[in-house]
């Protein structure tokens, strides 16, 4: 049975996966150029879409914002320790980075922030009806993140947008499970609240519930 | 959600990665009738798992990042190792050396083309010279200026007909076509092969359907060996099908990608290729064809996002059983 003290950081043992990305991430750390050029065509792609996600589908500083978080990520791995996947880890400097972006934006131009975000491409499982009100989700998620504070918009949008469970963000974060899961509780809580304010998305949460 | 029940906000997340067990499933979906909190959680999650998911111009995009962070002053700067103070003694010896080399290169690039050849190859300097020089198209270019070769002609015509030098002639070499195509090419209008793709991809983020469809097609004509051609291909036929609700003409374009396997497997598109391949295939009804297109991507591709998919439409196909008539070929192998 595994023990672990309420209010420290989970840690390693023998039954973790190994990651496979780990020895990668500690010779690019050491300044391999070969190994950064893989690391960062291997990860990038996973840093996209969290950007993505946090800025929305078209925004026109997706690629600046991926770049610095690519610069970001390289300059952390000299003390990156491993206390978290390499893929988590990137992928929380790149939801920090947009979000930093989100921030900056707001302050500078308040009209100027959202993108409009064009619907993906249709599929076979959703009308274009569903797809409206999905992007409306996520745009209520997105400004949702402005509002709140840093801690909670990371793990909202880590959990959320990018499906990392509580011991994921914890790890990639370094702060106790228990930590994240009370912010979690109450990024959730406010995110209910905007949706059921809107009695068009109450109605289809309660039709695909 | 009680206060003596906390959510189970790992278990919305595996459920999302399908990795829940059936006992799991049951009690999620217990936690979920009496707790609108997570109803919501889960839902405006799966809308960003559809949201986010990977596009065909990711591909470029990820690759001119790496670029741009590889030639970043920042990155040397943050993961340079310790310089450690070289030794008198140790910079003479670096000094001797530079000076050296400094020298050799002199009267290499001086010397007769035979004495530089036979002198290079004894310094081992050969190979290098060869592969600095491969890619570049404009030394290419002039070396091509000084001694005209059938290859100018047809690198200048979009490398369609390429006819090798005689093997003697060392300026003369063949060059394997990918090099010459790394390169965009530029036309002599102005107009390039990215910034074509750039605005046509601005036109269909703008909902243009038909500026984007002529951009791209205007790009896959002016430059058909291009890299952005090979990946307006799929983002055409994921238009055509898609908006444009033109399942023939979107096939086309997938089977064109399908039919350079070696180039869109080299820009990540051949998962791509087979899923709008298929997709394709199922809104012309031609089943025969779709349900062996799910087959090669789940066989080259078992971990792929479009895997639940093809498992899904494989399954409607088997219980349907449904055999469509006689169906041209696929272009797929």
């Amino acid at each position: 049975m595994r023990l672990r003290l309420v209010g420290t950081p989970a840690k390693k043992d023998a039954t973790s996966p190994v990651d496979p990305l780990a020895a990668l991430s500690r010779a690019a750390g050491l300044g391999d150029a070969h190994a950064i050029d893989t690391l960062l065509l291997t990860v990038t792609p996973a840093m996209l879409r969290a950007v993505r996600g946090v800025l929305g589908g078209d925004h026109r500083e997706i690629e600046d914002v991926l770049q610095e978080s690519a610069i970001g990520l390289v300059g952390a791995l000299k003390t990156f320790r491993g206390e978290s996947t390499v893929l988590h880890f990137a992928c929380r400097i790149a939801v920090l980075s947009a979000l930093a972006t989100r921030r900056r934006l707001r302050e500078r131009a308040k009209d100027l922030l959202e993108t409009p975000e064009v619907l993906p491409l249709a599929s076979n499982e959703s009308s274009p009806v569903e797809l409206a009100w999905a992007a409306r989700r996520r745009a209520i998620l997105r400004d949702l993140c402005d509002a709140l504070p840093s801690a909670q918009s990371e793990a909202l949008v880590l959990h959320c947008m990018l499906g990392f469970t509580v011991e994921e963000i914890a790890d990639a974060g370094q702060v106790p499970p228990n930590t994240v899961r009370s912010r979690l509780r109450l990024a959730k809580e406010a995110l209910r609240t905007r949706i059921v304010a809107d009695p068009t998305l109450r109605e289809t949460l309660e039709s695909e519930a | 959600m009680t206060a003596a029940q906390p959510c189970p906000d790992s278990l919305l997340a595996r459920a999302r990665a399908g990795t829940l067990s059936s006992l799991e499933k049951r009690q999620l979906l217990a936690h979920l009738g009496q707790c609108e909190t997570c109803r919501v959680s889960l839902v405006v999650g799966q809308d960003f798992d559809a949201a986010v998911a990977a596009r065909p111009e990711d591909t470029l995009l990820v690759k001119r990042v790496a670029d741009a962070v590889r030639a970043s002053p920042a990155l040397y700067a943050s993961v340079s190792p310790p310089k450690r103070r070289a030794r008198p003694g140790r910079r003479l010896w670096m000094y001797g050396v530079a000076a050296a080399w400094l020298t050799i290169s002199c009267v290499v690039g001086a010397a007769r083309p035979s004495f530089r050849r036979t002198l290079a190859v004894f310094l081992g300097f050969q190979d290098h010279e060869v592969r600095r020089d491969a890619p570049a198209a404009d030394v290419v270019a002039r070396a091509e200026q000084k001694k005209p070769s059938p290859i100018k002609t047809s690198v200048s015509s979009g490398g369609a007909e390429t006819t090798p030098a005689p093997a003697e002639e060392p300026a003369a070499v063949p060059r394997p076509e990918g090099l010459v195509r790394a390169e965009s090419p530029a036309a002599p209008g102005g107009a390039h092969a990215k910034e074509l793709f750039a605005q046509a991809n601005a036109k269909r983020r703008a909902g243009d359907e038909s500026g984007a469809r002529r951009l791209y097609q205007e790009l896959q004509q002016r430059y058909p060996q291009s890299p952005e051609a090979e990946v307006s291909r799929v983002a055409l036929g994921r238009l055509l099908l898609e908006r444009s609700q033109d399942p023939k003409a979107a096939l086309d374009q997938f089977d064109r990608a399908m039919n350079q396997p070696g180039q869109s497997d080299q820009a990540g598109l051949a998962e791509e290729t087979l899923f709008g391949r298929a997709t394709a295939l199922m809104r012309l009804g031609r089943t025969d064809d779709e349900r062996k297109t799910w087959l090669l991507l789940l066989d080259r591709f078992p971990g792929s996002v479009y895997a639940d998919r093809a498992h899904a439409r494989l399954r409607e196909i088997s219980l349907a059983g449904v055999q469509d008539g006689p169906t041209p070929k696929p272009a797929v192998k």
